[in-house]
């Protein structure tokens, strides 16, 4: 308990929720930028998440063999959202051709649909990490 | 599995483990014991509370890792094994040292209780989600709040214990 391992698993999880949550504020930031530096429309991004096992490569095996207990979670790349831009008919726009304007490609339904999601796992971590410190000041209480 | 250990061997075996300052208390704890034993017992009791504290410890950490991995897609749930290994262990009939028979049942009493570790699993049983993780969210909650309150019950009852040994020594 005292070694902080559960502690530092619940900081892991609100650390990589925090990173989707400003993911996610970016995308929808960004749900009409139609000029970027790398050319065209601005693409949506993915978060990617992995569990963490042991910091060293055998603790890692040896672990998985003995369905030991992982070590969080965390962000282990961002990519961007390779789904087709829509098309948009505005002959005004100075990025149109023939008429037409490549927006992003973010889906502001399924934003909002994530950002809840960010949201309700970052409460789940707190109310973990708020159990652990429970129990270990509890565990200070032993013997009073 | 049953160890028919003295009381350095426990005492080493419960140390070997890292629990940080509970250490401490056991340092303490078998020095009470060392007064009690011949009298009551207690021993096997505080080992067995221990066991069952760090157990829970241990599920914390468990039931922490599943809900911060969430949303990580193919990640499956774990769990610990406890209650039911220690009951299996309770019905086991155990060899007794010195004897040329193995007991039908385990009758000795709270003397020889078993010392049982608890075990992580991956748990396979429940409902994969479309990204193939396993985890609902609401069971984990109750779960950690269960073992949260288990926790402190334990805790309690290591606490009272040690009041009654120190009213014992004390008289007051």
């Amino acid at each position: 308990m005292f070694d902080n391992s559960s502690m530092n698993i619940s900081a892991s999880g609100l650390a990589a929720n925090q990173l989707w949550m400003n993911v996610i504020s970016n995308n929808i930031a960004n749900a009409n930028t139609t000029r970027t530096p790398q050319g065209g429309p601005y693409r949506a991004e993915v978060v990617n998440f992995a569990p963490v096992n042991s910091s060293s490569s055998f603790q890692s095996v040896y672990g998985q063999a003995l369905a030991s207990t992982g070590g969080g979670v965390t962000v282990s790349s961002i990519t961007q959202d390779t789904s087709p831009f829509q098309l948009v008919y505005d002959p005004s726009s100075p990025d149109a051709v023939n008429g037409y304007v490549q927006m992003p490609n973010v889906d502001i339904a399924s934003q909002m649909v994530d950002m809840i999601s960010a949201s309700r796992a970052y409460q789940a971590n707190v109310t973990a990490f708020d159990a652990a410190k429970q129990m270990a000041l509890d565990s200070l209480s032993i013997g009073k | 599995m049953q160890i028919y250990a003295g009381l350095p061997l426990l005492f080493v075996m419960i140390s070997g483990r890292n629990i940080g300052a509970f250490d401490e208390f056991v340092v303490c704890r078998r020095n009470i014991a060392d007064f009690a034993d011949g009298v009551t017992n207690r021993m096997d009791t505080f080992g067995l509370l221990e066991s069952s504290i760090s157990a829970a410890a241990l599920r914390q950490q468990v039931y922490a890792n599943n809900i911060a991995n969430v949303n990580t897609p193919n990640y499956k749930r774990q769990d610990v094994a406890f209650e039911t290994l220690f009951q299996n262990a309770l019905n086991a009939p155990q060899a007794v040292p010195g004897e040329q028979h193995i007991p039908i049942s385990n009758t000795t009493g709270t003397s020889s209780l078993p010392n049982v570790q608890p075990v992580v699993y991956t748990d396979y049983s429940t409902s994969v989600d479309n990204n193939g993780n396993n985890v609902d969210l609401t069971s984990e909650m109750s779960a950690l709040a269960e073992n949260q309150l288990k926790y402190e019950t334990l805790v309690q009852d290591v606490t009272q214990r040690i009041q009654r040994v120190r009213a014992a020594i004390t008289g007051s």
